[in-house]
């Protein structure tokens, strides 16, 4: 007989998850609702609703919310665009691979909805000055974008909830997970130019006429506050110089300064909010404007979706699934393999942050449980999945909806079905490949 | 798919909001499309008088760019020519009018010509008017305004523009290109 307070707890996940899903009330509305429910019913209780709450994960996203908003101010990311629309050289197979490779790099360190939402729109200009068809370009850089995301703690929600839960440093992240992420996307690559190469041929004439229109954009014009500019640079690269340190950032302050414990270390949250409060006092930009760009919904979705998976842990709804797991596993191997392909299709069908979220105590309680599966690789395993299952169909993703809206919005039509046809087979690909190197490497 | 189409619309408009908005803005500051640029203009009105001696080749360029129908226009001075009849009778007048006329048409095949051999849709036009006003008037209909520095005469060496340009560009709501 499952207890009243397990079921109840089941049930409000579900149809949380299913209106998150819908969209039809915005999620993070849906998530705090349903966390009120488990809250008010007593399932959660109120005095320990704080200890369900990953904090890290929320001021992580929120430091590099802030850090984002104050650098795009400056116009860097404008200026980074026309700097890769000029490396292409007037190639079409070039500005596939260009911009694919600085999206897979930038997604790495931001948020990769706010890094399609910065490059999109160049995307779109060059491949009307190429006129080429621009549906290769866009679905290239949303999958670039996932992948990216994949290599760093920093790069996609879904990391930094596990790195914060499993207490995995952003040098683990970059070594694991930076290798896959690069063969995946030369893989990606390749998939692009043998589906849609034909259609990116120019002949030289036409090539020399598209170089010299983008050589004419001016990217010095796209910087619109120079001083602004250079210190949103040195703060992004002190902020990603700490995630290489934050584990051992006293090692290297004890060198210097001898009363600093040398076992001190920094959280990636920590990093995060130093990079934000390092940018705000240097570039005085007025804290109201910024503060007002953080995405509070994403940052509440988080802490009612942490309520509604306490809420789960709870009842023992996920010890219990774990057990399952267990029960139906043998090896850390097999683990992996359920892990990896279980996120991964599922994420492409659903949301994989509350996926995450779920899956997370999950792999904590399959530690805690079972004595022959090492959860160590199931991390790697779970972030594989989540991350490259978001380019299994256009709703997996954020980026994947955002750079699909925009698109429509431009008269560039890409249905539902023209996505998931290149997306499945990619996402079948990626997961294999990174799951292979996955093996290797455990 | 209808219930896909209408769930990316609503997650897009959740996950982006206004945000796109301000990156477009952004972006326009410094990248105009060629639809952009070549928005709204499908014609252009480009007025000519006797001060009108030479079209820039820069001008022709743009018009090409356009691919808009360029229609040209010689307006006669009425108040000149009211001016002729009174002082000088209504054959003098008349006489100035077709000589008037005749010199606006010879213009008009020149440029005409160009613009055929630049491949440039042009239709030519004459009345019997004032400038000031009947351009305004006209240029209502036209989605670009090209006037010469020249155009009503009156430039001197103090005066870049001469003032009939000048009120033109200053009054009409049309865009204008001053050449």
């Amino acid at each position: 007989m499952i207890p009243i307070e397990t079921l109840i707890a089941a049930v409000v996940f579900l149809l949380t998850y299913a209106l998150i899903i819908d969209e039809r009330i915005h999620r993070a509305v849906a998530a705090m609702a349903g966390a009120a429910v488990l809250v008010f019913i007593g399932i959660v209780p109120w005095d320990s609703l704080l200890d369900n709450i990953d904090f890290g994960t929320i001021f992580l996203l929120m430091g590099m919310m802030i850090i984002v908003n104050v650098a795009s101010n400056s116009g860097l990311f404008e200026y980074v665009a026309i700097r890769t629309a000029k490396a292409a050289k007037g190639s079409p197979i070039m500005v596939l691979i260009l911009f694919s490779v600085v999206t897979a790099f930038v997604s790495a360190f931001l948020d990769n909805v706010t890094t399609v939402l910065l490059l999109t729109p160049m995307l779109l200009y060059i491949s009307k000055v190429m006129n080429v068809n621009p549906v290769p370009y866009l679905l290239s850089e949303v999958m670039a974008s996932n992948v990216g995301g994949m290599a760093t703690l920093i790069g996609d929600p879904p990391n930094i909830m596990i790195a914060s839960s499993a207490g995995l440093t952003f040098n683990e992240f970059l070594m694991t997970m930076g290798p896959i992420a690069l063969v995946d996307l030369v893989i990606i690559l390749g998939i692009f130019i043998v589906f849609y190469g034909k259609q990116m041929r120019v002949k030289d004439s036409e090539k020399a006429a598209i170089k010299k229109t983008i050589d004419a954009l001016d990217e010095r014009s796209a910087i619109k506050d120079e001083v602004l500019f250079k210190k949103s640079i040195i703060t992004l690269v002190i902020v990603v110089g700490l995630f290489f340190i934050h584990n051992n950032i006293g090692e290297i302050l004890h060198v210097f300064l001898p009363f600093v414990d040398a076992s001190m270390t920094f959280e990636p949250a920590e990093v995060a909010l130093i990079g934000a409060a390092l940018i705000l006092f240097w570039s005085r930009a007025a804290p109201e404007m910024i503060f007002e760009k953080i995405e509070w919904p994403a940052l509440f979705f988080f802490g009612g979706l942490f309520v509604l998976v306490g809420g789960l842990v709870n009842t023992g709804v996920i010890s219990d699934l774990a057990q399952l797991v267990i029960n139906n596993v043998s090896s850390t191997g097999e683990a992996m393999f359920v892990i990896a392909w279980f996120s991964a299709i599922a994420s492409a069908i659903v949301d994989n942050i509350p996926l995450t979220a779920a899956l997370i105590p999950l792999i904590h309680d399959i530690g805690a449980t079972s004595t022959t599966i090492d959860i160590y690789p199931l991390w790697w395993a779970l972030s594989l999945g989540a991350c490259l299952g978001g380019n299994g169909t256009a709703i997996a993703a954020s980026a994947n909806v955002v750079v699909l809206g925009i698109g429509e919005r431009e008269g560039v039509k890409i249905t539902f079905m023209d996505f998931l046809k290149i997306g499945v087979l990619v996402m079948f690909v990626t997961v294999l490949v990174g799951l292979g190197i996955l093996y290797l490497m455990f | 798919m209808g219930y896909y189409s209408s769930l990316i619309n609503r997650k897009f408009r959740d996950v982006v909001g206004n945000r796109y908005e301000g990156v477009l803005k952004d972006y326009k500051e410094f990248i105009l499309t060629d639809e952009d640029l070549l928005k709204d203009v499908s014609t252009i009105l480009l007025p000519l008088d006797i001060f009108v001696k030479d079209i820039p080749g820069e001008l022709y360029d743009l018009f090409e760019i356009y691919d808009a129908e360029v229609t040209l226009l010689y307006i006669t001075d009425k108040d000149v020519v009211s001016i002729v009849d009174e002082i000088l009778g209504e054959e003098v007048a008349a006489d100035y009018v077709r000589k008037k006329e005749n010199y606006g048409h010879s213009l008009m095949d020149k440029i005409s010509s160009e613009m055929n051999h630049r491949n440039i849709r042009s239709k030519s036009r004459t009345s019997s008017g004032q400038k000031w006003d009947d351009v305004e008037i006209l240029s209502k209909d036209f989605d670009l305004v090209a006037i010469s520095k020249f155009y009503g005469g009156g430039r001197g060496d103090e005066h870049e523009i001469s003032p009939v340009a000048q009120r033109l560009v200053q009054q009409i709501r049309t865009i204008a290109v001053l050449y």
